[in-house]
């Protein structure tokens, strides 16, 4: 009997344990379970708001460029910063400048010397290519003169032959022989004209070196007294030089300070202190005649977005200053789409930064939901709260269904599905991952 | 020395008997014995075993009745993450405790009224009895269904527990054990004046007791495991009993359906050991001829 009492307290006690872990495994079950958010999806259109940051630059900005080889004491204006005539840009160490200055006057006294030397060379050039011009015609004039007299000489002797003509009953003898003088003269006479033409010739030809050895004498004499320009490099150098020198005892009669030459807005700075400068551009500015304008870089999906005409709002940080602008235009470039703004004048004096603002109303959608409702498997996807009955009685869980994307925000999406319906409740939030099939529960607030 | 091999003369015959059934016995037990180990071993050990038995393997299954990894993680799994193991379980619990209460209430005074009074149409309703008994539950689904169809009972717990009230076995059961009751001492109390009732409530329920615990123990263990009515009649998962949790589990999980099997069987095995000997003497009635 003491058995049976046995076996009924076991029962007992495994039914009690039975109950006790039914609590339990509900309890470890519902622990376990995704709360959810829903909501019905609505008919609303989508409000698009574009910002993005971008940079306030001149329509045509100027340049101050450096001052080769000097040394940048100190940097007096930054990027923003309004500058009238005569305001300093910046300092150049004057010690330096000296130094500097000094160097290149010394440059130039050796410059001036060398020329003066290649100046005097080139005058004797001349003279001896003249002196040689002249020999060389005296030459040939003398030799043309004895030639001709010999010509002249040979007509005489041809003018006695030919009076001395045989008579005609004299022998064929005496025709022969004369004849044959009259043949030498005429051939000799001949070969003292081409004689002459030759002698002519090479006295043209010498002239004509001699002059050419004069003229290369008087270029070379130009080049170094600069009469004329065959090298203008040689020439710009010496001028750039000669003008340096001048802007730099002014410099240094400044006390080294670098000044503005008209009044605008700094747009870019690129001179530290301690640095030695090229030649190429230190401080860029966007001079008051010229307007300013903004310019920002949209990415393709913002690009829908805007257009050319549309209004927006450009703000500027660090001051309350906000305008309503219109898209000049739109350029695609480097993969992405630049943003031009004209702004009118007196917008954004001093300002190098801004941030655009534009807002966009699509058409009214059927079925708007929050973006956080939108999921990603392999497409896009919602998933749709629904009761389901199991094991465990009737429970809420959740179905994927495979929408279509037609718009969407940064809050809002509009989607699209056949099985789609106004009624249906579209998870919102949940506080841990779903998936499809999973029971949930409604998160309690 | 004698006298020992009389002995061993008279026992070489049970001896002989046991031997033989030893083997048979032991085939019978086999899948028994293959649920405990079953249920502590690890999944991976049940899947390599059971891999030319699902046809991923070469040759036999060997089974270990101890696990080369043994692992509570079945149980582990059945009772504290499986709430719905749970549900069931309580549907069963109240389905059968509502079908004993049930039959009962019917069965008792059916079986006393076969047992204790001549009336006329006695034996054919008896054997009325006896035929429905017979009749396997397939015969009797369509009936069941347009009858349970025209009450809007289907898919509800009341079309497994309504016909099982009704059931003619447990009837059979306590009318035997009723017929156990020496007939001299019932008219003995109706000669000291006692009524019907009276003698139905102090010496019926009193000497017929091993009767009904018998058919209460054989009545748990059929609707313990009942399978085709709550599969034909219940549509909702949450309406199920635990006995059809089991088919949900696919040969995967092959430990867990152990482990669910170890659970599900110790109801069972209290109720068998609380009525064995209810059980045994009940049976036992039931062989004997008027």
């Amino acid at each position: 009997m003491d058995s049976k009492k046995k076996l009924w307290r076991g029962f007992a006690a495994f039914m009690s344990a039975m109950l006790i872990m039914t609590y339990v495994s509900r309890m470890v079950y519902v622990s376990r379970m995704p709360q959810i958010r829903w909501m019905n999806p609505i008919a609303s259109s989508i409000q698009k708001k574009l910002q993005v940051d971008g940079t306030v630059e001149a329509v045509n900005s100027q340049a101050v460029t450096g001052l080769d080889g000097l040394l940048v004491k100190k940097v007096c204006v930054a990027s923003g910063d309004r500058m009238e005539p005569e305001t300093v840009l910046y300092e150049v160490d004057v010690e330096d400048l000296m130094t500097q200055l000094s160097r290149l006057e010394a440059e130039e006294q050796v410059w001036q010397g060398q020329v003066q030397a290649q100046r005097r060379e080139a005058q004797e050039e001349i003279v001896r290519a003249q002196e040689d011009y002249d020999i060389s015609v005296a030459e040939l004039d003398r030799k043309i003169a004895e030639e001709t007299a010999l010509l002249e000489d040979m007509m005489e002797d041809l003018d006695t032959h030919l009076f001395r003509i045989p008579k005609e009953d004299a022998s064929d003898e005496i025709w022969i022989a004369w004849a044959d003088e009259r043949l030498r003269l005429d051939r000799e006479i001949e070969a003292k004209k081409r004689a002459i033409e030759d002698t002519n010739f090479q006295k043209e030809k010498i002239l004509k070196q001699a002059d050419r050895s004069i003229e290369d004498a008087k270029q070379a004499q130009s080049e170094v007294t600069g009469a004329y320009a065959p090298s203008f490099s040689a020439i710009g150098q010496v001028q750039a030089r000669e003008d340096k020198i001048e802007a730099w005892k002014q410099l240094a009669e400044d006390e080294g300070k670098v000044r503005a030459g008209q009044e605008g807005t700094v747009l870019e700075v690129m001179l530290q202190s301690g640095m030695r400068m090229g030649s190429e551009a230190v401080v860029r500015y966007a001079d008051d005649e010229s307007g300013l304008m903004f310019s920002t870089v949209i990415t393709q999906e913002q690009k829908s977005m805007l257009h050319t005409g549309d209004s927006v709002r450009l703000r500027f940080p660090g001051s309350s200053e906000e305008v309503a602008e219109t898209v000049d235009f739109i350029m695609q470039e480097n993969g992405g789409y630049t943003v031009k703004i004209y702004l009118e004048p007196g917008v954004a004096r001093g300002r190098t930064e801004g941030v655009m603002e534009a807002a966009s109303t699509s058409e009214i959608y059927d079925f708007v939901v929050p973006v956080k409702a939108l999921h990603n498997e392999g497409g896009n996807c919602v998933y749709v709260l629904e009761e389901r009955n199991g094991i465990l009685g009737t429970e809420l869980s959740i179905r994927s269904l495979t929408v279509r994307l037609l718009d969407q925000n940064e809050d809002y999406a509009a989607i699209a599905d056949d099985l789609l319906s106004g009624d249906m409740k579209i998870v919102t939030e949940s506080d841990r991952e779903l998936e499809n099939g999973a029971a949930v529960k409604e998160w309690l607030d | 020395m004698l006298e020992i091999r009389k002995k061993w003369k008279k026992r070489r015959g049970a001896w002989a008997a046991a031997v033989i059934c030893l083997f048979p016995a032991a085939l019978i037990c086999a899948p028994l014995l293959m649920i405990p180990g079953g249920a502590l071993m690890d999944g991976a050990e049940i899947n390599r075993i059971l891999a030319p038995v699902l046809g991923e393997g070469k040759g036999f299954a060997v089974w270990h009745l101890i696990p080369l990894y043994p692992t509570i993680g079945h149980f582990y799994r059945l009772l504290i993450e499986s709430p719905a193991f749970y549900q069931l379980f309580w549907n069963t619990v109240g389905m059968t405790a509502a079908i004993l209460f049930g039959q009962l209430a019917v069965g008792l005074p059916s079986a006393w009224a076969f047992a204790a009074f001549q009336f006329r149409g006695r034996d054919f309703l008896f054997g009325l009895y006896v035929v429905l008994m017979l009749l396997p539950f397939q015969v009797m689904l369509l009936p069941q269904y347009i009858i349970l169809q025209k009450l809007e009972l289907y898919n509800h717990p009341a079309a497994v527990i309504l016909p099982a009230i009704f059931s003619t076995f447990p009837v059979f059961i306590m009318y035997r054990g009723f017929t156990q009751i020496d007939a001299e001492i019932m008219e003995a109390a109706r000669l000291d004046g006692a009524g019907e009732l009276q003698i139905f409530l102090q010496i019926g329920l009193t000497l017929g007791k091993m009767g009904i615990q018998s058919a209460v123990v054989l009545s748990f263990l059929e609707n313990w495991n009942l399978v085709e009515q709550p599969m034909a009649f219940l549509e909702e998962q949450a309406k199920w009993p635990l006995s059809l949790y089991l088919p949900q589990i696919d040969i995967g999980q092959a430990g867990f359906a152990f482990a669910v099997s170890v659970v599900v069987l110790i109801p069972a095995l209290f109720v068998f050991a609380l009525g064995q000997d209810a059980l045994e003497e009940g049976i036992a009635c039931i062989g004997v001829k008027q």
